[in-house]
């Protein structure tokens, strides 16, 4: 059964994109088909992706938000960037957040677009926008696990509290078979003594409610590739060690 | 900065959401109603009669849907959270309700109960801020009573040391008291407020007189209308007013006129010690050196130095005493007067801190700007027009042409047989109508009319 999973974060920058697509890549080195869904209107991914999100003509909102008296558009879909597909967004996808508010089972939407899909693929990866609005709250009754970046700061940890609780209402009401992927400590540094006591907590009071995954650490590398557009396993200056950790994450995931 | 409290001791809210829906759901059971008692430790609550009737109808329809907590005592089992479901599943007529037994001991059966009760969202402040206190107490092992005062010792220890942090550029983090590092990990626990904001901003409330401090509890007024009417010493207009307030769902604003005209005039003692307090405090916080505040001072001194003139440059006209500085105020200065410490007398600590901070910004600030306000460059603003006196509606609004008589300031104390200096400050008077009319040979009133620096006479 294809494994839908949202990449959710209410806090932005926390490394939610950076993972989508390093996460996608390394599961389609282990021959896994891989969609990556951009939900966040700031369009990190698809520029990650190496496509610029203000000349897309079509985007997931297209597919989101009918046009009154039309056919249902379906997802577009850009295939086989890096091994993998992209269902790109761009900015206009911010105003779906207001149009959605009227539509009818506006909270199947993302679930409904994605249902024709689950033949043609193993997993499907969606990039959570950082808010707690309608565009995450859609992510993730489309999703079957929800995958959460924690920043290793302390800010981070109290953000994860009301997240806990996002996900604990959408899984009651509107999608009882929705379970944690993990949790996926992000931009670490070990010689920060912060940083060190909030993974012990992470990795102490979270991992009653799921996975705690391998820890990935601040890495210039890792910014630099999204300059480059491509997965950091693609890139010139990769940092080998890194590209291990994501490919364990895949393992993980794979296993789920 | 304070130490912050080790990471380590904060536990994440919302984790037990999932731990429960796990396989580790205790085991639920239902037990006669009968069997359960409340425990004399129960934290007081109060139970909103609407509230409470809704969860006594949805109890009717679906029965208890969440299991309260119970712990074993005996046969029987204590309450330890949900007294709101085990009511409401009494008043519906129900025999048993689902619960969840656990053992515990006393102090963390009472702070399971207290910590339930935080985490609700509806608590209103004084709840949240006894609730607090409890916690605080149980934790701490003190008495209740005794925790306020510990709080405020030990915010004031903090200030203190960061002070001679600050100075002597030694590291404060050494002597940190025992007691602050359990109640910031208590205030860590619940993540509302930190530990300083509270002893500063919720302990107060706790000052309010009973009556209001009740109908802050019942929910029946918000805060910040409850605090305006606490200001009201007298208990019967008090009461009175808080009566009105929440019946005609009076606004703030309403409140604070209310307040404003309830309240007595103040006694001529307070005159002198309020004067002497003012003093000292402009002195110890030497306002002149404030660039944004001096010429303010200046000009407050200048009316101050004025009024004292006055009572002596004419005896047989006394002035009316309450009236006439408050009157003589240019607008902006009186407002800024109202919100002083000085004139209100009722926020000192939070309006000092307004004053320390703007004083603060002094470095920031252009230098300072000495305006010489000479008698004939008033400004219409600083010209007191106040339409509630009654001759006021007599002003004349269009100066000059329609007015044969019309004098010059020499003119016009030449006239009446006076100095120009003395005239200069009795034209500000709000009664110089009838001071000068007192004074003119024809039994003239006249009036200062700023715009065209001239004296005009009054009709009638």
């Amino acid at each position: 059964m294809t494994k839908v999973i949202a990449l959710f974060n209410q806090a932005g920058g926390v490394g939610k994109s950076t993972i989508t697509q390093n996460l996608g890549y390394h599961l389609s080195l282990r021959r896994h088909r891989v969609l990556v869904v951009d939900m966040d209107p700031q369009a990190s991914l698809t520029s990650f992706m190496g496509l610029e999100p203000a000349d897309l003509k079509e985007t997931i909102y297209s597919a989101l938000v009918p046009v009154e008296d039309e056919v249902d558009k379906p997802l577009p879909i850009h295939k086989d960037l890096h091994g993998m597909d992209l269902a790109p967004a761009n900015l206009l996808l911010a105003n779906a957040e207001q149009e959605l508010i009227f539509a009818e089972q506006r909270e199947f939407r993302l679930k409904d677009i994605l249902s024709p899909l689950l033949n043609s693929y193993d997993f499907i990866l969606v990039d959570c926008p950082p808010s707690l609005g309608i565009l995450s709250q859609i992510s993730l009754v489309a999703s079957t696990h929800v995958l959460v970046p924690v920043q290793c700061q302390y800010k981070a940890l109290l953000g994860t509290e009301s997240l806990l609780k996002t996900v604990y209402k959408v899984k009651r009401r509107l999608n009882t078979d929705l379970t944690f992927a993990g949790f996926l400590p992000t931009l670490y540094s070990g010689s920060n003594s912060l940083d060190r006591r909030t993974l012990q907590i992470v990795q102490e009071q979270l991992a009653s409610v799921g996975l705690i995954l391998p820890t990935v650490p601040r890495a210039t590398a890792l910014a630099e590739a999204t300059e480059y557009g491509m997965p950091l396993a693609l890139c010139p200056k990769k940092s080998p060690e890194i590209v291990q950790i994501f490919d364990q994450i895949a393992q993980a995931v794979e296993s789920l | 900065m304070s130490k912050s409290p080790k990471p380590s001791t904060r536990r994440l809210r919302n984790v037990t959401l999932f731990n429960d829906a796990d396989e580790a759901v205790p085991p639920t059971l239902s037990v006669p109603l009968a069997s359960i008692i409340i425990s004399a430790t129960q934290p007081r609550r109060y139970f909103a009669p609407e509230a409470m009737r809704v969860l006594v109808e949805s109890v009717k329809k679906d029965g208890v849907l969440q299991p309260i907590l119970v712990r074993p005592v005996g046969d029987k089992y204590e309450l330890v959270a949900g007294e709101r479901r085990y009511r409401a599943a009494k008043e519906a007529g129900l025999t048993d309700i689902p619960v969840v037994v656990r053992e515990m001991s006393d102090s963390s059966a009472v702070r399971l109960a207290l910590m339930e009760n935080l985490q609700r969202e509806d608590l209103n402040p004084v709840e949240e801020t006894e609730g607090i206190l409890e916690l605080l107490a149980i934790t701490l092992d003190y008495p209740t009573a005794d925790v306020p005062l510990l709080l405020q010792r030990l915010q004031k220890e903090i200030k203190r040391k960061k002070l001679s942090h600050n100075v002597m550029g030694q590291p404060l983090v050494e002597s940190v008291p025992p007691e602050l590092a359990i109640i910031q990990s208590v205030f860590e626990s619940f993540g509302r407020m930190s530990w300083e904001s509270f002893t500063s901003n919720r302990l107060p409330l706790l000052n309010l007189p009973d009556d209001i401090l009740e109908a802050l509890r019942e929910g029946r007024i918000e805060y910040t209308k409850a605090k305006e009417i606490a200001k009201l010493e007298s208990e019967s207009s008090r009461q009175e007013l808080l009566e009105e307030a929440i019946a005609s769902s009076l606004s703030l604003s309403q409140i604070r006129e209310r307040v404003k005209a309830v309240q007595p005039p103040p006694e001529q003692g307070e005159f002198a010690a309020r004067i002497d307090a003012t003093t000292k405090r402009v002195k110890k916080l030497k306002v002149w050196e404030n660039p944004s505040k001096r010429s303010r001072l200046e000009s407050l001194l200048k009316q101050l130095e004025e009024l004292i003139s006055e009572e002596g440059l004419d005896e047989a006209q006394p002035i009316e005493e309450a009236e006439a500085p408050q009157n003589q105020l240019p607008s902006t200065a009186k407002s800024e007067q109202e919100s002083s410490p000085i004139e209100s007398g009722l926020d000192p600590l939070g309006s000092q801190k307004e004053v320390t901070k703007e004083f603060k910004s002094e470095l920031s600030l252009p230098p300072p700007r000495t305006p010489e306000v000479p008698d004939e460059q008033e400004t219409p603003s600083s010209e007191p027009l106040d339409e509630s006196r009654p001759d006021a509606k007599d002003e004349p609004i269009q100066k000059g042409s329609e007015f044969t008589e019309s004098l010059t300031d020499a003119e016009m104390a030449s006239r009446l047989g006076l100095k120009t200096s003395t005239l200069g400050k009795a034209k500000k008077r709000t009664n110089f109508s009838e001071w000068s009319k007192s004074k003119d040979p024809d039994a003239i009133a006249w009036q200062w009319v700023a715009e065209s620096k001239r004296f005009v006479s009054v009709k009638n």
